[in-house]
């Protein structure tokens, strides 16, 4: 368990840049998640940091220790893959103990130590069998094992749920999070899934070309995106435009709205649920589309020239016909984008 | 129904391998031989068997498969390993290491007899140092056909090896180096377990086509012993003895068979304990 330190990190290739200058500190303890669309280096900087992928430049401390031109075996990290990635000629046990044959320990010690791994992952009774026979959430839980198990510097893992059906991926991202802080492992977890990053991690790096975007708790990067792309990455959003002067925004359809300090061209992010829509015949908005998406509603309202998505769930959400007039009610703050990388 | 189903492969297979297997077989226990009376009886395996000089044709048939097999599968293996990393040049190597796949052994042979026969390139090359080759053609130990077919074979294997290294997923290597296994435990303890199928397929069929040689001993192996392939010529064109020929081919094909079954056991069981040294 160690502090990470990523500084400056780049990899091309060939003439494509897959990272471009990256910066990270892990705090010892802490569960970040690396998310971003397909291609945009999150799995690079995983790489880099297991060693696999050797960076063009910058350093990478684990602690106090320099790891990046170290070849993998000597970094003690722990690598959980989306392919599982188990060796399919051993047996669970030998998958779990490989890591420990290959550091010499003796054998009661790894038979104690990969029982102890196997039990932490509920599958003691199955530790002679091989991994053929197993479902992909009990092989991906003997891979976490076989990660834990030499008490690596660093967890990592690689898009470790993409492979599993949603009810399962929900159960062992509970599961991973819970051994993470059971041990009090620092973890990284790579991820394009948006929701999961945001329900497992305690910071989110928002990723896109090779660049970090924006980094933070998840509830400041979904509630106060800085970017667009942030806003628009996490959840579902509605990037309103407006003219802003002495603290007053004027909307398209004719609304107004107060904001502290705005001038100028503004770009707002609200989220759909975020909006309620009121019938009135002589509102300024008309519902196009209604979707029913079983815990929400969804609305879609044309209104000055664009279309605005509107959520609402629970028992009291209206269900309009299309062609029903009506008002939009925006939340009392409003959140203004910083569109400098928009 | 199935067994009309079943009936173009396995009548094809009856036809041309099946066939054929039972008139050899038939003919080494003196039924229907071309050029002799047909009489059923066993003295052509037991000549085959008491002769000092069959005896040793057999030991020495063994002897030119096995070797070979062994000595390519030590060259091809790390040239398969080779061939899966990129270095510059690499394009051209694929190519060039593959030549003698397209070159027929009768050529391989006189290419080694060229190369390393005494007076030959070589040995005239080093003449000027006041060296000389030890006699590597025509020599007791056959090091000259064990040459000859192992550059034949060298290729073949490790075109067959590195295919099944390339089948070994990336994802397997990452990981066990990430659990502290260095180049050389990965390949022996994931890469090469997993890739043991297309090596022992290689070896096998390196074996099998060595213990029918024929061109290559003729003209490389020693005056005595000669392998059972040569005999077999002998006895079928010189003696015009059909029957003993045809024994001589069905101990070929069974202890090409027996060498199989015992390398294929050998191989499997290594396979399913790979894993197990921790228990």
């Amino acid at each position: 368990m160690a502090r990470v330190r990523l500084s400056a990190l780049r990899k091309t290739f060939g003439a494509t840049v897959a990272v471009a200058s990256f910066d990270l500190d892990v705090a010892d303890g802490e569960f970040v998640a690396l998310l971003g669309p397909s291609g945009c280096g999150k799995t690079t900087v995983l790489r880099m940091i297991a060693g696999i992928a050797p960076p063009d430049s910058g350093t990478i401390h684990f602690g106090d220790r320099r790891i990046d031109s170290l070849v993998p075996e000597r970094r003690n990290v722990g690598l959980v893959f989306q392919s599982y990635a188990l060796f399919p000629h051993m047996t669970l046990f030998d998958n779990v103990g490989f890591g420990l044959r290959m550091r010499r320990i003796p054998r009661t010690e790894i038979a104690r130590r990969v029982g102890d791994a196997l039990a932490l992952v509920d599958l003691a009774p199955m530790a002679r069998r091989y991994p053929r026979l197993l479902s992909g959430g009990q092989q991906q839980r003997v891979a976490l094992a076989r990660a834990l198990v030499v008490e690596p510097d660093v967890l990592l893992l690689d898009e470790p749920l993409s492979n599993l059906d949603a009810k399962l991926r929900e159960h062992l991202r509970d599961d991973i999070l819970a051994l993470q802080r059971r041990l009090g492992m620092t973890a990284i977890y790579v991820t394009h899934d948006q929701s999961e990053a945001m329900a497992i991690a305690d910071r989110v790096v928002l990723m896109d070309a090779g660049r970090m975007i924006e980094a933070g708790r998840p509830r400041d990067l979904y509630r106060a995106p800085r970017h667009r792309f942030t806003a628009e990455f996490l959840g579902h959003t509605n990037i309103i435009d407006g003219k802003a002067a002495d603290g007053r925004i004027a909307f398209p359809w004719g609304d107004t709205a107060t904001v502290e300090g705005a001038s100028g061209d503004v770009v707002i992010s609200v989220r759909p649920e975020d909006i309620r829509l009121r019938v009135a015949g002589d509102g300024p908005g008309e519902v196009r589309d209604v979707t029913f998406l079983g815990a929400d509603v969804e609305h879609k309202v044309a209104l000055g020239g664009s279309i605005v998505r509107a959520r609402s769930s629970g028992l009291e959400a209206p269900v309009l016909v299309p062609g029903t007039r009506v008002a939009i009610e925006l939340p009392s703050a409003l959140h203004i984008l910083n569109e400098a990388r928009a | 129904m199935l067994l009309m189903l079943l009936a173009p492969g396995a009548g094809y297979l009856l036809l041309f391998f099946g066939l054929p297997l039972a008139l050899a077989f038939l003919s080494s226990l003196g039924i229907g031989t071309i050029g002799a009376d047909s009489a059923f009886t066993f003295r052509h395996y037991v000549e085959l068997f008491t002769s000092s000089v069959y005896r040793d044709g057999i030991a020495f048939s063994v002897y030119i498969s096995l070797a070979p097999t062994i000595v390519s599968l030590a060259i091809a293996i790390p040239l398969a390993v080779a061939l899966q990393a990129s270095f510059p040049g690499k394009r051209l190597f694929a190519v060039l290491y593959k030549i003698p796949l397209v070159v027929p052994a009768i050529v391989a042979a006189f290419v080694v007899m060229i190369l390393f026969d005494r007076g030959g390139m070589l040995s005239r090359m080093l003449l000027p140092f006041g060296l000389q080759l030890p006699k590597l053609v025509r020599d007791d130990f056959a090091i000259g056909v064990i040459i000859a077919m192992a550059w034949k074979a060298v290729p073949f294997m490790a075109l067959i090896i590195a295919g099944a290294l390339a089948t070994v997923p990336g994802d397997l290597k990452a990981a066990a180096r990430t659990l502290g296994a260095g180049r050389l435990a990965t390949f022996l303890r994931v890469e090469l377990p997993l890739a043991l199928p297309g090596i022992t397929a290689a070896a096998l069929l390196v074996f099998v086509s060595s213990t029918g040689a024929f061109a290559v001993p003729s003209l490389l192996g020693p005056i005595y012993p000669r392998p059972l392939s040569i005999w077999m010529y002998e006895e079928a064109m010189h003696e015009n003895n059909w029957g003993l020929a045809s024994a001589m081919g069905i101990v070929l094909s069974a202890v090409a068979c027996v060498i199989l079954v015992a390398y294929y056991r050998l191989t499997t069981s290594v396979h399913r304990s790979a894993g197990g040294e921790a228990r």
